[in-house]
């Protein structure tokens, strides 16, 4: 099985080919964006399993998912794929969130470093 | 400018994004703002410039409505609604029933991905996003958009177009009050059908009111069908109406038409024609023909079926052709049928032809108690032809009937018990 740890915390393959298809600042635009749109995944998912919502803390999961990678945050994506796909109970969630909260500041540090340099 | 951002420039120039399609209406619907944002910057760097977006399915549903857009980037899921359940309402829609619809998805589950088409999607976009891939999905349906919709904007203005036209050509054949006012002159009774291969033919045929009740009946048979073959029977029309003085001369009237036709026609083009001037009161007929199929001619109560000669080049080949009048008797009781081929070549169910033999046949079998719409119907029927069957080739028929007026014990006409009438069918219409 795949952890989080072992796929590299930036897809620079993928950040590339944004690169090459987008407008530099709007790509820095983004690239800023996505830690705080992944501070409001991870309280949602907080909230949802506060309220006993499962299915909902997945679908904020699975929505971060889709962002971090997209925007080359691949560790930030496993982690959300793993918690709306193979995790099966809130437990076992919540026990993923502090993991999950020091991805989101390492990815926020590395995309920081990445956009300065483009 | 660092070298890096010289690079993405370049690539960006590099694919521009092909005329016409820069103003497409795109919808981007997707719950997630970085990712509709994301998909939005690619677009707008390729210069899509009209673009909208919507947060959920139902939203989505709305802008459909309200946007009308060219093309619709879905996200599989969303909260409110499946993208699967969009997909579906969407083409639902008559009006979407063909529009590309891109569905994002991560999953590479083959299961999922038929679901996935069978909900109606053109295609998927891989997720995470891939710049390249979205936009050669994007341009590739939209191309195919445009073109499906250029070709049904097409074809409907060329259906429109030729449906004009087959009114037109409808309008060329005689008014049912004329040939009813000519009919009830002459005391006898005319039916016609007439049916073009496909929207257009190339058949025409016309009753030219002369002087004393006598008429002229023309029947002509352009090579070909369709609208080259129609737009001669316009030009023909109009020569036709330009010799109103030769109208009564059979033979003169197709020497003329042929040397204005040799002028007009292209190689190739040229038409049969067969005319007759009814002249009831003399009981006569006076007929030329340009290699129109025979007229059938029963003379008399008692006579048998029989074909008029036709000879002579078809109008429109050769300069300087002489066409000579016939005359035959045509008294009460005699009935005249004018036929293109498209009747005698009509290939039955078995592919076998009626043949001008199997047309006097059945003549032969169509007593006076029939009236000439019936006769017709016969001889159709005859040579298995239904209102359905498509024809090969455009088909005319014409019937003059002196039959209904006859008395057989004096020979005297009964206007009390016999009507002449006109009627008219154009099969299928």
């Amino acid at each position: 099985m795949t952890t989080a740890a072992d796929v590299p915390l930036i897809d620079h393959d993928q950040l590339e080919l944004l690169q090459a298809a987008l407008d530099p600042g709007e790509l820095r635009a983004m690239l800023v964006q996505l830690p705080s749109a992944a501070d409001q995944a991870l309280s949602a998912i907080n909230a949802a399993l506060a309220a006993g919502d499962l299915p909902q803390a997945r679908k904020a999961a699975h929505v971060l998912k889709g962002s971090a990678s997209s925007l080359g945050a691949a560790r930030l994506a496993e982690v959300a794929r793993t918690i709306e796909l193979e995790l099966m109970t809130a437990g076992e969630i919540e026990a993923c969130l502090p993991d999950l909260a020091d991805i989101i500041v390492a990815t926020s540090d590395e995309l920081a470093r990445w956009a300065e340099r483009a | 400018m660092s070298p890096v951002m010289a690079t993405v420039d370049t690539a960006v120039d590099e694919r521009a994004v092909p005329e016409g399609l820069a103003d497409a209406r795109i919808l981007i619907a997707d719950d997630d703002p970085l990712c509709r944002r994301l998909v939005a910057g690619v677009l707008r760097a390729q210069k899509f410039t009209n673009i909208e977006f919507a947060e959920g399915g139902l939203s989505a549903m709305e802008q459909v409505r309200r946007f009308r857009p060219d093309l619709l980037l879905l996200d599989m899921q969303m909260p409110d609604m499946s993208g699967l359940d969009v997909c579906r309402q969407i083409r639902a829609q008559p009006d979407f029933a063909d529009a590309p619809i891109l569905v994002q998805t991560a999953t590479v589950d083959r299961k999922k991905m038929g679901e996935l088409f069978a909900a109606g999607a053109s295609d998927f976009l891989s997720k995470p996003i891939n710049p390249s891939e979205l936009i050669a999905r994007v341009v590739v349906h939209l191309e195919r958009w445009n073109s499906l919709r250029a070709l049904r904007d097409y074809r409907e203005r060329i259906s429109r177009e030729v449906e004009a036209a087959r009114r037109m050509q409808v309008e060329l054949l005689p008014d049912p009050i004329t040939l009813q006012w000519a009919a009830r002159t002459a005391d006898l009774r005319i039916a016609s059908y007439n049916r073009p291969s496909s929207e257009l033919g190339g058949d025409l045929w016309g009753m030219l009111p002369i002087s004393n009740g006598a008429f002229g009946i023309f029947l002509a048979d352009f090579t070909g069908h369709g609208i080259n073959a129609a737009l001669n029977t316009f030009r023909l029309h109009a020569l036709i109406h330009e010799y109103k003085a030769l109208h009564h001369d059979p033979g003169a009237l197709l020497s003329m038409l042929n040397e204005r036709l040799v002028r007009l026609l292209r190689i190739g083009q040229f038409a049969t024609f067969m005319y007759v001037v009814v002249d009831h009161r003399a009981g006569v007929l006076k007929s030329a023909s340009a290699g129109a199929p025979p007229a059938l001619l029963v003379q008399g109560m008692k006579g048998r079926a029989r074909l008029c000669d036709s000879s002579g080049f078809p109008l429109g080949v050769e300069r300087g052709v002489r066409y000579r009048t016939s005359r035959r008797k045509f008294p009460l009781g005699s009935l005249l049928l004018l036929f293109s081929d498209g009747l005698s070549e009509f290939p039955d169910a078995d592919g076998k032809r009626i043949g001008d033999d199997g047309l006097l046949a059945t003549l032969d079998t169509c007593g006076p108690a029939l009236t000439p719409q019936e006769v017709i119907d016969r001889l159709c029927a005859a040579a298995g032809m239904t209102e359905g069957s498509p024809l090969p080739d455009d088909t005319t028929i014409v019937c003059i009937d002196r039959r209904a007026g006859h008395r057989p014990n004096d020979g005297l006409r009964d206007r009390a018990t016999t009507q002449p009438v006109a009627s008219s069918s154009c099969g299928g219409r």
